[in-house]
């Protein structure tokens, strides 16, 4: 056992919070932010910031050099995401951390010439089209189409949870190719310009203030190159990429913010912080924090050891996502009436962070199901966790 | 990073664990349990000459010389093995006493630890709590010495019917000192605790102070019984793990073998969600525990991770302990069956140590609050 990060990645440390302390301005800050609803798109002076980032080698750290990335081991995308979560600043995640890996291992030449670049400069963004009205625990029973015409795919059908599609460049997107196989064997991947002839967007609000969206597929054609890997293997990747997914969402540097805030809150107006319930339930979110944080780092020693995490990384998304959520619903008790007044109003507490505590508290639940439902998780813990039959 | 064995531990633990597995089958452990004795001579010679009493002393006293980390391998497979052995109470006692000023004091009593020649025991302090509350529930004086002459109470001292020696704080003419005290004009009082170590309360009236050894005096003593806790909580933290390991485990075997309803019972999804918890807690109370520890190493005054991996790990045993049984039923509450030599250790370990009241205390403290406590 070595708990010990290495000194480089110690030194990567502070070299990336001296930068991050240059970089960042005012402005910029205050359009992350956003004016108290959550943010629906993201802004110019964010976009700029990531091209900035991908200019100075940060945002490709942990890709292969071969790629452009600065071939890093997993620790340093573990400080990166740390860091980049404690201060609430956005990374585009979807693009840098599921699809670009995933291109890697499974993309034609071609694909990677044209898109791999353009990632890592964060000049083109991808969303994720997964989920479907009758598709979500049960991804696999996807039904939008993809019909070969030619050099073709003809897509039909409707995707929902579809975040980020209004603003994206490119749809990573699943699609049913051989609806005679069995259902996991009979979907592919796609890359669909998301300004493709037969898409329709619509908002689809939720109820933390940000926007996801429902997608529509009319006659969608897309050239056969578009294609990812190999016809009918699209469930494999998918799996496969979910893993690492869920390293890379990690909440963990976000939830530490937040108890931090809270903490700052009590030692700054002392407000509750002697009554024994309150003490208790801080020990209780500190002793928490504590398991999230030393597990968040397991997962990434994993990675960066060349270890796939499974059931570590269900572990994981399950400890930090219900850890959050409980630590919203216990701040806002602690606080309570004061802690669901919403952000820009008198008095709305912890306004340092990103979003106001209320907000925090109802975009929590996406957590319990974002990236696979937690109890899907414990099966995959029970599976390959613990080898019960199943 | 590495969050696995290094090969050392490996070997530690994979020796430990068969030699432990081949000596005390259920039966032995069955049998312990109902003389509710304590190991023989024989194993603690056997332990001796294992190396594991004085794995914390130095070699130059016969012991392993050692990490914490390493040592703490060991003492998670006497958790996975439900062994209740003075194991993890000799090697905090080997530390203690390697941190002797002058250190060579210390060196015969290290010697006889590490030989087995003579069995060390430690006290539990609950330093957070009112000092006048741990002199036991009758009311007792904690231990102090006047003119040469000690007296007064330690409450529930394990293993200490055969121990020679307990390290200890306690007042020398009204400074804070820690000692190793001889227990040989000790009365010794039985007291059963849920957790098949055995416990006694240990009254010492008017004994002269130079049998005992005073390790430290002043502000070292108070470190030196900051230490003491700190290892205490940590060591039993890291056997807690063990044995909600091996309840895991067993839980894990007994639910994908019982049929009912004409299908394993791990196939139903209310058992593997339990299960999944169950691991959940367990892998988190292992890795918080060992994170600790080498922090913990790293800087003696940085105990914070114990007591939070604590406090964890007092919630995550109540959940291991309840839901093994649940999973089990009826069969697990039967004395034939060996869950409950694991659980009925995890509900005490869960408390000894350091209990939920000091560790929020402890947990509060360290968070530096606004706290008019």
């Amino acid at each position: 056992m070595d708990f010990a990060l290495p000194a480089e990645v110690k030194a990567f440390r502070k070299e990336f919070q001296d930068y991050l302390d240059v970089i960042l301005t005012p402005e910029l800050l205050g359009e992350i932010r956003g004016g108290g609803r959550g943010r629906e798109t993201t802004g110019p002076l964010t976009k700029e910031f990531w091209r900035k980032m991908g200019k100075d080698g940060y945002l490709g750290m942990g890709w292969p050099k071969e790629y452009g990335g600065g071939g890093k081991s997993a620790l340093y995308l573990y400080v990166f995401n740390y860091e980049m979560g404690y201060r609430g600043l956005p990374v585009p995640v979807v693009t840098l951390n599921t699809v670009g890996p995933a291109l890697m291992r499974v993309g034609t030449e071609e694909q990677k010439k044209e898109y791999l670049p353009k990632i890592l400069r964060s000049e083109i963004e991808f969303a994720i089209g997964y989920t479907e009205p009758e598709a979500g625990t049960d991804l696999a029973s996807l039904q939008t189409r993809a019909v070969r015409d030619g050099d073709s795919y003809v897509i039909n059908g409707q995707k929902v949870f579809t975040t980020g599609a209004h603003q994206a460049d490119y749809l990573w997107m699943a699609v049913r190719t051989d609806p005679e196989a069995p259902k996991h064997r009979g979907i592919s991947l796609l890359i669909v310009p998301l300004d493709s002839e037969g898409i329709e967007v619509r908002p689809f609000p939720t109820i933390g203030g940000g926007r996801t969206n429902f997608t529509f597929y009319d006659n969608v054609r897309v050239p056969v190159s578009a294609l990812v890997g190999e016809e009918n293997r699209g469930w494999y990747y998918m799996t496969t990429q979910l893993d690492f997914e869920r390293v890379a969402i990690s909440p963990v540097a976000e939830i530490e913010r937040m108890f931090d805030s809270l903490c700052e809150r009590f030692r700054g107006q002392g407000m509750g912080a002697d009554e024994e319930w309150t003490r208790v339930m801080l020990a209780n979110i500190a002793a928490d924090l504590n398991v999230l944080k030393v597990m968040d780092l397991k997962t990434a020693a994993m990675v960066a050891n060349g270890d796939v995490p499974v059931y570590e990384a269900s572990m994981l998304k399950v400890l930090s996502n219900e850890f959050r959520l409980k630590l919203c619903s216990d701040a806002v008790q602690m606080m309570s009436s004061t802690g669901l007044i919403r952000k820009g109003f008198p008095g709305a507490p912890l306004d340092s962070a990103e979003r106001s505590l209320e907000a925090q508290l109802k975009g929590a639940v996406i957590g319990l199901f974002g990236g696979g439902s937690n109890d899907i998780q414990r099966d995959i813990m029970a599976t390959h966790g613990l080898g019960l039959p199943r | 990073m590495q969050f696995s064995d290094s090969e050392t531990q490996k070997l530690l633990r994979d020796t430990t664990r068969s030699y432990l597995a081949d000596k005390y089958p259920w039966d032995r452990l069955y049998a312990l349990e109902e003389d509710n004795g304590e190991l023989t001579s024989a194993d603690m010679k056997e332990f001796a000459e294992l190396g594991w009493l004085g794995l914390l002393a130095p070699e130059s006293a016969g012991g392993g010389g050692v990490s914490l980390l390493d040592a703490a391998v060991v003492l998670e497979e006497f958790g996975y093995a439900a062994v209740p052995a003075p194991v993890s109470i000799s090697n905090i006692a080997a530390d203690l006493l390697s941190h002797a000023d002058p250190k060579g004091a210390a060196q015969d009593h290290l010697t006889s630890l590490c030989s087995g020649d003579r069995l060390y025991t430690v006290s539990e302090t609950n330093r957070r709590r009112d000092r006048a509350t741990t002199g036991g529930a009758n009311g007792a004086a904690p231990l102090s010495a006047s003119g040469g002459k000690l007296s007064g109470m330690a409450p529930l001292v394990p293993f200490a019917e055969s121990a020679e020696f307990l390290l200890t704080p306690l007042t020398v003419d009204g400074e804070p000192a820690f000692a190793a005290v001889s227990l040989a004009g000790a009365r010794r009082e039985e007291v059963e605790l849920i957790d098949r170590c055995t416990y006694r309360n240990v009254y010492i009236e008017d004994e002269s102070l130079d049998s005992s050894l005073i390790i430290a005096l002043g502000d070292r003593a108070e470190q030196l019984h900051d230490r003491c806790d700190a290892l205490n909580t940590a060591f039993s933290l890291i056997e807690l793990g063990g044995m909600m390991q091996r309840t895991l485990e067993m839980t894990g075997q007994y639910i994908s073998n019982r049929v009912q309803f004409g299908r394993p019972i791990a196939t139903f999804q209310a058992a593997r969600h339990r299960a999944a918890e169950m691991l959940m807690r367990t892998e988190a109370t292992r890795w918080t525990a060992y994170h600790a520890i080498w922090r913990f190493e790293q800087d003696e005054t940085d105990t914070e991770g114990i007591w939070l991996a604590k406090h964890w790990a007092i919630r995550a045993a109540d959940h291991v302990f309840q839901n093994s049984h649940m999973l089990h039923g009826g069969i697990g509450v039967g004395m034939e069956y060996p869950l409950h030599l694991f659980t009925q250790q995890i509900a005490g370990f869960a408390v000894r140590a350091g209990a939920m009241n000091e560790m929020v205390t402890r947990t509060v403290d360290s968070m530096k609050l606004q706290v008019t406590r």
